[in-house]
């Protein structure tokens, strides 16, 4: 049970970003968690509202996307992903495979709002 | 005046602030020549047991210090003190693995910098410390036999990041349905660099293999500039 202290550090770097965009709340929040990372959707989901209360992204929405594991055939080089291939590479029948994707937790992407006049072009009016 | 909204595309791991900490204490580890082991498994695999095996081959020849990790008790440190070696408890307070950060409170009640080896003992956890670079040199983790030969297939990632597996209580080999070979084949398609050795803690029986190994990394950690 580690989500929590992760998702501190989601908080942490998302509110770094943000204050770098000069914004004052951050409205809405994309992650990309990976089906090999022992970051548990759910729980995410849960922990969120308690999380981030008192911070920028305090009632942001929260979007998370599964990212699944991907390999690649140490045989023949061919990329594929380890589950729907039933862990053998669909090319040349291989099962000696390199992890390449699918362990991370990251922010995709936030969602930023600046409350006063502000075009977006980061310049300040 | 009005709202402005917008969205700013980031990608970056959640993560990547651990794998910068570990990186750093890596670093100052290397300068001090001192060889970090980090050691996995889940519960009841036997890494106390082990690493008791270990300090047995290896404490007259090189100044060791042993960290224990768990969520409470002292009961490991108190069994590796016994063995005369320098042991420290570190509780995680329910942690289920030691990141960069912990592991660097640990290092800095050991005085590193007269050690030559230090060994992490992990939370018993077969998950989330694959997860988390604690800065070590390498990572070990260990299989016993009564687990199954079937924990390649389902904890992946932990065969993937150990540079050296222990497959423990082989004296047990004769009561369960344990396929050493279909083990290593597992093992060798995650990880086909890993050393795979056979072991038993309550027969000593592998151990100096084992020891080699050790001798052979902490050379090299230590002698490469």
């Amino acid at each position: 049970m580690h989500e929590l202290s992760i998702l501190m550090g989601m908080v942490e770097t998302a509110e770094q970003y943000a204050r770098e965009q000069h914004a004052d709340r951050i409205t809405g929040i994309t992650l990309e968690i990976g089906e090999m990372s022992s970051v548990v959707p759910e729980y995410v989901e849960f922990l969120f509202p308690d999380v981030t209360e008192q911070t920028m992204l305090e009632g942001a929405s929260l979007t998370i996307k599964r990212q699944p594991v991907c390999v690649a055939c140490r045989d023949c080089g061919q990329v594929y992903e380890w589950r729907k291939e039933k862990y053998r590479c669909p090319g040349c029948g291989s099962e000696s495979a390199r992890i390449v994707s699918g362990r991370d937790f990251m922010i995709q992407s936030i969602e930023i709002r600046r409350e006063d006049g502000y075009d977006g072009s980061g310049q300040d009016h | 005046m009005m709202d402005q909204v917008r969205i700013i595309e980031i990608q970056k791991s959640v993560l990547d602030n651990n794998d910068q900490e570990a990186e750093r204490l890596r670093k100052k580890l290397k300068s001090e020549k001192t060889f970090l082991l980090n050691l996995m498994s889940s519960p009841g695999a036997g890494k106390t047991s082990c690493i008791l095996r270990i300090l047995e081959k290896l404490k007259e020849e090189m100044r060791i210090g042993v960290m224990e990790a768990d969520i409470d008790s002292s009961i490991d440190a108190e069994r590796v003190g016994r063995s005369g070696v320098e042991a420290i408890q570190l509780h995680t307070g329910g942690m289920c693995h030691l990141d960069a950060a912990m592991t660097e409170q640990g290092i800095e009640q050991l005085d590193t910098e007269n050690l030559d080896l230090v060994i992490l003992e992990n939370v018993g956890n077969l998950v989330c410390p694959a997860e988390f670079d604690t800065g070590a040199a390498k990572n070990a983790m260990i299989l016993s036999v009564p687990e199954g030969d079937d924990k390649p297939l389902k904890y992946p990632l932990m065969f993937t990041v150990a540079d050296l597996v222990l497959i423990n209580k082989i004296d047990c080999l004769d009561y369960f349905e344990f396929d050493i070979e279909a083990v290593k084949e597992r093992i060798r398609r995650l990880n086909p660099s890993a050393v795979i050795l056979e072991v038993s803690a309550r027969t000593n029986e592998g151990f100096d293999l084992v020891a080699d190994w050790f001798r052979e990394n902490v050379k090299q950690w230590n002698g490469e500039s």
